[in-house]
C-alpha cells in the first residue's frame, strides 16, 4: 500500500509522456522510410527552415531582381508573336524563363497560338532547346506538336535533325503511354514474380542433381565402350558376354540423362522469359511457344532413345539429339539477348518517367521565379546519357547473330556500354534530385507520358 | 485504494499495449521491403552466366562419344 503513490506517479508519467513519445515516434518513422519523392519534400522543407537567416538576407535582393525579369517578360510578351493570344494564354508564356520566351517571340503568331495549348511543363520543355528546333516543331500541325512536346529531351533533339516528313513518320511509329516509376511492359503481380523465381530456383536445384547423375552415367558408358574395344581383341573373355547389349544400355542411359539436362536448360530459359516484366506480352508468348516446340522435339527424341533396341536405332536417335542442339543453342543465345536488352530498355523507360517528373518539378519551380538553369543543364546531361544507352541498345540489337560467337560477344559488349550509360545517368539523377531539393522543390507525383516506339 | 491500484495497473497495461501496437506497425514496412528484396530481378551478367550455352556445347561433345561403333 505504501507503494501506491509511486505506482500512481509512474502511471501518470506514462500517460503524460506516451502521447508525445508516440507523436515523436510517428515523425521519426516518416523520415525513416521515405520514398524518393517524400525525401525531396521533407528535405526541401527542412532546408527552408534551417537557412531562414541567410534566406532573409537574400530575399531582400530578390524582389528587385524579379521585378526586372518581370518587366523584361512584359516587354517580350507585347511583341507581335503573342498578339493573337488572350491574357490567360499570355500568362502561361510569362511563366517561362526570359530566354525561352525570347525564343517563342521569334515564331509566327499562328505558331505561338498552337503552342498555347501545350501543358505548362511541356511548353517549357519544347522551348528549352535550340531556337531552330522550336521553329521547326512549331511548324507541325497541332497533333504533331502536342505529341512531340511530350517526348524526352534527347528524342526531341534527335527529331530536330529530321525533315518534317521524317518527323511525321517517326511520330506515327511512336505511341505515348501514361506511366510512373514502376512502369513495366508486362507487369506481373508480386505472387507471379515470387512463383517464377521459386520455379527457377527449383529448376536450378534439379539441374545440379541431374548433372551429377548424367556424369556418372556418362562415365559408365565410356567405360563400357572401352570394354567393347578390349572385347574385340579377346572375344572369348568371360567379361565380354552380352557386352554389346550392355553398351547399348549404358549409352542409352547417358543419352537419356543428356536429354533431361537439355530439357531442364530449356525450362530454365522459359522461366526467365516468363518472369521478365520488360518483354512485351506478345514477345514473351512467342518465345515461350518456340521453347515449348523445342522441348516437345527433345521429348520426342528422348522417347526414340528409350525405345531403341539396336545399335543403329540408338545411334540414329543420339545423332538427332545432337542435331537439335544447334537450334537449342541458337534459341538460348537469342533469349538471353532479348531478356537482358529488354531489361535495360525497361530501366530506360522508367528513367524517362523520372526525366518527365523532374521537368514537371522544374516547371513548377520556375513559375515561382526560381532560377533552375543549373539543374536544367544536369537534366540535359541525364537525358543525353539515356539517349546514349538507347543508341547502344539499338547497336547491340543490330550486331547480334545467335549463330556467330563473335557477333554475340560484340552485342554483349554494346549492351554493357548501354548499362554503363544507364548507371552514369542514375548517378546524375542523384545530383538532380539534390538540386531540386536544395531549391526547395517537390517532385511531381502525377503519372507522365512516355514514348514507346514500334518494335520496342 | 484498491480501485486506484486497479486503475493504475490498467493504465500501465494500456500503455504497454499501445507501445506493442506501435512496434508491430513499424515492423510492417520492413516485411514489405523484405518481400520486394526477395524477388529482386537477376542482373544481365547473372542471366548470361546462368543460361550460358557452353553447357549445351559440352553435352554436344559428350553425345559424340555415345555413338556406338
Amino acid at each position: 500500500m505504501r507503494k501506491m503513490p509511486l505506482i500512481l506517479l509512474l502511471a501518470a508519467v506514462l500517460v503524460l509522456i506516451l502521447p508525445s513519445a508516440l507523436a515523436e515516434g510517428g515523425n521519426s518513422d516518416d523520415s525513416a522510410v521515405p520514398g524518393p519523392e517524400d525525401k525531396l519534400t521533407t528535405a526541401g522543407k527542412d532546408m527552408r527552415n534551417k537557412d531562414l537567416g541567410v534566406e532573409a538576407k537574400a530575399k531582400a535582393n530578390v524582389p528587385a531582381e524579379r521585378r526586372e525579369i518581370a518587366a523584361d517578360k512584359k516587354e517580350i510578351i507585347n511583341k507581335e508573336a503573342f498578339s493573337k493570344l488572350r491574357e490567360d494564354a499570355k500568362a502561361k508564356f510569362e511563366k517561362l524563363r526570359p530566354e525561352m520566351l525570347e525564343q517563342v517571340s521569334s515564331l509566327k503568331a499562328e505558331n505561338v497560338e498552337k503552342l498555347k495549348d501545350l501543358k505548362q511543363d511541356r511548353l517549357r520543355a519544347i522551348s528549352s532547346g535550340e531556337p531552330e528546333r522550336l521553329k521547326k516543331f512549331a511548324e507541325l500541325n497541332r497533333e504533331g506538336l502536342e505529341k512531340i512536346s511530350k517526348l524526352g529531351r534527347a528524342r526531341m533533339n534527335e527529331l530536330a535533325n529530321l525533315t518534317p516528313k521524317e518527323i511525321e513518320a517517326r511520330l506515327n511509329k511512336t505511341r505515348l503511354v501514361e506511366a510512373d516509376e514502376s512502369f513495366r511492359f508486362r507487369p506481373l503481380t508480386l505472387e507471379q514474380t515470387k512463383r517464377s523465381e521459386k520455379a527457377y530456383e527449383q529448376l536450378k536445384e534439379n539441374e545440379e542433381k541431374l548433372k551429377e547423375m548424367y556424369e556418372e552415367r556418362l562415365q559408365k558408358a565410356n567405360e563400357t565402350m572401352e570394354r567393347v574395344v578390349e572385347c574385340r581383341k579377346n572375344p572369348s573373355d568371360e567379361a565380354c558376354s552380352n557386352i554389346a547389349e550392355k553398351a547399348i544400355n549404358a549409352s542409352k542411359d547417358a543419352a537419356l540423362k543428356a536429354a533431361e539436362r537439355i530439357t531442364t536448360y530449356l525450362e530454365k530459359l522459359k522461366e526467365r522469359v516468363n518472369g521478365s516484366q520488360d518483354l512485351t506480352e506478345e514477345e514473351a508468348a512467342s518465345r515461350i511457344a518456340k521453347i515449348d516446340a523445342i522441348i516437345s522435339k527433345v521429348e520426342s527424341i528422348s522417347a526414340e532413345i528409350a525405345a531403341a533396341t539396336t545399335k543403329e536405332e540408338l545411334n540414329a536417335a543420339v545423332k538427332r539429339l545432337k542435331e537439335a542442339l544447334k537450334a537449342i543453342k541458337s534459341e538460348g543465345e537469342y533469349d538471353i539477348h532479348r531478356i537482358t536488352l529488354a531489361r535495360a530498355n525497361g530501366i530506360i523507360k522508367r528513367m524517362e518517367v523520372i526525366e518527365k517528373k523532374a521537368d514537371c518539378s522544374l516547371s513548377s519551380l520556375e513559375e515561382t521565379g526560381t532560377d533552375t538553369g543549373s539543374i536544367d543543364a544536369r537534366l540535359d546531361e541525364y537525358a543525353s546519357l539515356i539517349a546514349k544507352a538507347k543508341e547502344k541498345i539499338g547497336e547491340a540489337k543490330d550486331a547480334f547473330n545467335p549463330d556467330d560467337k563473335a557477333a554475340i560477344e560484340k552485342s554483349r559488349a554494346l549492351a554493357k556500354e548501354a548499362r554503363d550509360s544507364v548507371q552514369a545517368a542514375q548517378e546524375k539523377l542523384n545530383e538532380i534530385r539534390k538540386g531540386i531539393r536544395d531549391l526547395g522543390g517537390e517532385i511531381c507525383t502525377q503519372k507522365q507520358e512516355i514514348e514507346i516506339e514500334d518494335g520496342e | 485504494m484498491m480501485k486506484l491500484r486497479l486503475l493504475a495497473t490498467a493504465g500501465i497495461l494500456a500503455a504497454v499495449l499501445l507501445l506493442v501496437g506501435c512496434t508491430a506497425e513499424e515492423a510492417m514496412p520492413d516485411t514489405a521491403a523484405g518481400e520486394a528484396a526477395a524477388v529482386t530481378e537477376p542482373t544481365a551478367e547473372q542471366i548470361e552466366s546462368d543460361l550460358g550455352t557452353s553447357q549445351i556445347d559440352e553435352i554436344g561433345s559428350d553425345l559424340d562419344s555415345l555413338i556406338l561403333e
